[in-house]
């Protein structure tokens, strides 16, 4: 512990005066049609949409984009042909073609879709193992900006991870030109139900 | 060490390749400006994250703790490094309690800083560097040229042939996505392999003890969700106080990095996985003795964002490794000299002081006026490139003096009369290598004026 | 009200032209303008360099040079910006604190002091608006790029407005540096001029057929470059520009 001690003194020693912590407004989308913005900040992010009236219609939705009968493993309600999470051992789900999951908050600025470990059946290499990510949101759900995200999020308490996912994994590594599909999900499908 | 304005005159021997770098860095200027254009508060969000950060540096200590104690409340095992040594000694007793000899790492500019990489090859663990651009330059074993994108010095052309040698894609073959779907498979028998994954931080969260990790690729994730250990080493000054400030840093960061609103994956690490372990590095590493000087400090507000590269027209036109140092461009230029003033003392000279470094960081650190103080401190250290302290204060005086200060301005422009611009008598001075002199006018302004006055009179 | 010319030294040496339209411009718009002959140099060049502790002497020759005048006015936003921000290292004596405050450049004076709104100046060119940095991100003569959700001007456009028969082009790079930077000019002379090359072929593939600035310095590279180069395009201080009638 004697680095932490050094460390800590050093600071003590060198540190400004007490300089304010500010307090940061709530900053609000001046868009009114938050789904809208929503929707296209995802598609200009390389994501699909599918904008659908009843939950009920998921399934459709899932099987008019992805027909194959691949391996799909959903933490949701089990939907028809798919596998649950079975096991917490993180390899086991290398070779999932999709994976369908719930978001729990979405922002329209950014297009990113809040989901914690709780949504993921506690396999927190689900949306970045599958080759293709399913998310689904309700438009209730779709705030203005990060601040009204980190609003309703509050403070973590049941859940040891959480992640905004904005589209699909991407790469411009080499000469910046733009790659989806990097060591992540290769492509991002939202449902947004209403 | 080779002078940065000898490496920046290597670099631009290749004119096209010159012209070349700066326009992949220019659009990604520009891809700023638009995604920056969308918020209209944007100015004042980059003063709530310099208050932010000021404000945590005031109380850095206070802050640690609260940080420290929450992460242990969490579950995970918290180390303090004060320097890069005891750093790398941290890294490699987790590898050795676990007996790995494969660890995946994401980006870290920290880990580069504190030369990881060799000193765990140089303890036979294989460490594979998980990025994209990272993975590129770790193949040719060169350092990163930029703290964003890595590899933005090197051609698909001169990727594709690395990539044909080391993981045997078709000769010739350059195409982006052919490159990246090979890198891609390689990458996840690594993933699936590594008993350790390491990752850098880009913020700490006192109030909750959360580390927060932003990445494109979802690389950082693969690696700490399918290995069982999982590593994350944080500059001391990565933390902010609350959770809800998170809002104000990724509406920032991804904006000021690469013009995305947002980075892909913004992932909120508290805990554990399930039979998982959790370290968290917290490194000093100098910090603590910038921290000590008050025209320095604010530099460590710094969030890592690469816009002061991009934007820099220096950096542009003579690329990230003519710095020869951990962090390249403007941000580097101020953060290095403070470690080592002999061998980075001549960066702040490589500037033209434009500002715009100061104008597009979303932190608002104020790199340039920073440049220009440490250019005092350099030449107070009497370090060549401070100049002839002798002749600079003969020069002074010589300023300070109207009489010999006229002389020698009409003896200049009389001998420019004589010889002018392109002739032989000046070719050897720096400026007229590339450029002509001035074409002396017979008389100066104050020979005109003293005239004008007396035939008003 | 006073007015106490500072004429940077290069430009009384090289660029008098410069000087004299700055001069003159003042006195058609009814300033006691004087050019207080024992005046030196600002400092800037030695303290850029490094060694602003060698150019003390020259700070506090200038605060006696000008003192006595309302307004120190100088065609460069640069030496402004120098006395602005950078005599902070004197003892803040009256003096001083009223040197540093009065010191203007060229454009800010007509508009913020004289609050002109029109000139009978003719330019009938196209014309390129180089924004020097000192000016633009020092004294904050306009809204640099990098700034948002401010409109993109400077007072160096709003003067030019004025200005019968001229016309901006509208460049790539509104305001990139051209790689003059004092010392740095010489220090990074590849990188400079590769700058300076820079600049010059955007004006140019825009039309321009003169390159305009506040800043003589930022002019005298670009000139250098291009004589060098044999490029059919001008340089010019737009004190000459607006300077363009007579009474």
């Amino acid at each position: 512990m004697a680095s932490k001690e050094t460390i800590l003194a050093k600071i003590k020693s060198n540190r400004p005066n007490l300089w304010p912590l500010p307090d940061v407004p709530i900053f609000e989308t001046s868009v009114t049609d938050k789904k809208k913005l929503f929707i296209q900040i995802l598609e200009r992010g390389g994501s699909k949409v599918h904008c659908i009236d009843d939950s009920s219609q998921i399934h459709q939705v899932i099987t008019t984009h992805f027909p194959e009968n691949n391996r799909m493993v959903s933490t949701l309600p089990l939907l028809e042909g798919m596998e649950g999470i079975t096991t917490l051992h993180p390899d086991f789900y290398e070779g999932t073609e999709v994976a369908i999951i719930e978001g729990l908050i979405g922002v329209a600025e950014n297009g990113a879709l809040w989901v914690t470990e709780n949504e993921l059946g506690k396999v927190r290499v689900l949306p970045f193992i599958a080759q293709h990510l399913i998310m689904i949101i309700s438009a209730k759900n779709i705030v203005g900006t990060m601040h009204e995200a980190y609003k309703a999020l509050g403070l973590p308490t049941t859940s040891g991870f959480g992640v905004f996912i904005a589209g699909p994994s991407k790469t411009a590594d080499i000469e910046q030109s733009l790659v989806i599909g990097a060591q992540g999900a290769r492509s991002l499908l939202v449902i947004v139900t209403p | 060490m080779m002078p940065h304005a000898q490496k920046a005159a290597i670099f631009n021997k290749d004119e096209a390749r010159t012209d070349w770098h700066d326009a992949s860095l220019w659009m990604v200027r520009k891809k700023r400006d638009f995604a920056v254009s969308e918020i209209p508060e944007w100015e004042f969000l980059r003063e709530f994250a310099s208050d932010i950060k000021m404000h945590t540096l005031s109380k850095l200590d206070d802050y640690l703790e609260s940080f420290e104690k929450a992460a242990i409340q969490n579950g995970a095992i918290v180390h303090w490094a004060a320097d890069a040594k005891e750093h790398n000694d941290i890294v490699l007793s987790i590898l050795n309690k676990h007996q790995a000899k494969k660890m995946v790492k994401s980006k870290s500019m920290l880990t580069e800083e504190c030369h990881l990489n060799e000193f765990l090859e140089h303890h036979n663990i294989e460490v594979i560097d998980s990025d994209l651009g990272e993975r590129i330059i770790q193949m040719l074993n060169e350092p990163p040229s930029h703290i964003v994108l890595p590899a933005i010095h090197l051609k698909k052309e001169e990727i594709g042939e690395l990539f044909h040698r080391e993981l045997h894609t078709e000769k010739g073959a350059t195409d982006p996505q052919y490159l990246t779907e090979a890198a891609r498979h390689h990458l996840r028998e690594k993933f699936h392999t590594a008993q350790v994954a390491l990752t850098g931080v880009n913020f700490g969260i006192a109030e909750t003890g959360e580390i927060v990790v932003c990445t494109n690729e979802g690389n950082a994730d693969m690696g700490v969700h399918l290995t069982p250990v999982q590593i994350h080493s944080m500059g001391i000054e990565k933390l902010i106080p609350r959770r809800s400030d998170l809002a104000v840093f990724t509406r920032l960061l991804a904006r000021s990095a690469t013009g995305q609103p947002v980075t892909v994956f913004t992932s909120h690490h508290r805990n554990p996985k399930p039979a998982g372990e959790m370290h968290i590095i917290l490194v000093d590493n100098g910090r603590t003795e910038q921290l000590g000087k008050p025209d320095f400090r604010s530099s460590l507000k710094c969030i890592r964002c690469g816009a002061c590269m991009n934007t820099c027209p220096i950096y542009r036109r003579s690329g990230g490794h003519s710095y020869e140092t951990t962090i390249p461009g403007p941000i580097g230029s101020i953060l290095t000299p403070g470690i080592d003033l002999k061998k980075h003392g001549q960066l702040p000279f490589a500037s033209t002081l434009c500002g715009s470094c100061t104008d597009v960081c979303p932190v608002k650190i104020d790199i340039h006026t920073q440049l220009y103080k440490w250019r005092q401190i350099v030449s107070e250290a009497g370090l060549p490139e401070g100049g002839n302290k002798t002749m600079m204060s003969i020069m002074g005086s010589g300023l300070a003096s109207p009489s010999f200060f006229h002389r020698l301005g009409n003896i200049g422009r009389k001998l420019l009369r004589l010889f002018p611009g392109k002739e032989r008598f000046l070719s050897f001075t720096v400026w007229t290598k590339d450029r002509d002199l001035p074409k002396a006018p017979v008389e100066s302004f104050r020979e005109w004026y003293v005239k004008q006055t007396k035939d008003g009179q | 009200m006073k007015v106490g010319l500072f004429i940077p030294c290069y430009m009384d040496q090289f660029y008098p032209q410069a000087a004299i339209a700055t001069y003159k411009l003042l006195v058609k718009l009814g300033c006691d303008v004087a050019y207080p002959e024992g005046q030196t140099c600002c400092g800037q060049p030695l303290a850029n360099a490094g060694n602003e502790a060698a150019s003390r002497g020259s700070y506090l020759h200038f605060v006696t040079m000008f003192e006595k005048y309302d307004y120190i006015v100088a065609p460069s936003g640069s030496c402004v910006y120098h006395v602005r921000h950078h005599f902070d290292t004197l003892e803040q004596t009256e003096a001083v604190k009223k040197v540093r405050a009065k010191t203007l450049d060229l454009t800010e004076f007509l508009l913020d002091v004289l609050q002109i709104s029109s000139l009978p100046a003719k330019y009938p060119h196209k014309v390129g608006l180089h924004q020097s940095c000192h000016g633009l991100r020092g004294l904050h003569l306009g809204t640099s790029s990098e700034l948002v959700n401010k409109p993109l001007a400077s007072k160096l456009h709003e003067l030019l407005s004025m200005v019968e028969g001229l016309t901006l082009v509208e460049l790539d790079r509104k305001d990139e540096c051209c790689g003059f930077g004092g010392t740095f000019s010489v220090k990074e002379p590849d990188i400079s001029v590769k700058m300076g090359k820079d600049r010059i072929r955007d004006h140019f593939s825009k039309g321009a057929e003169v390159i305009t600035a506040g800043d003589m310095s930022c002019l005298m590279h670009l000139e250098g470059i291009i004589s060098r180069q044999n490029i059919p395009i001008k340089v010019i201080h737009i004190a000459e520009i607006l300077n363009t009638y007579e009474i």
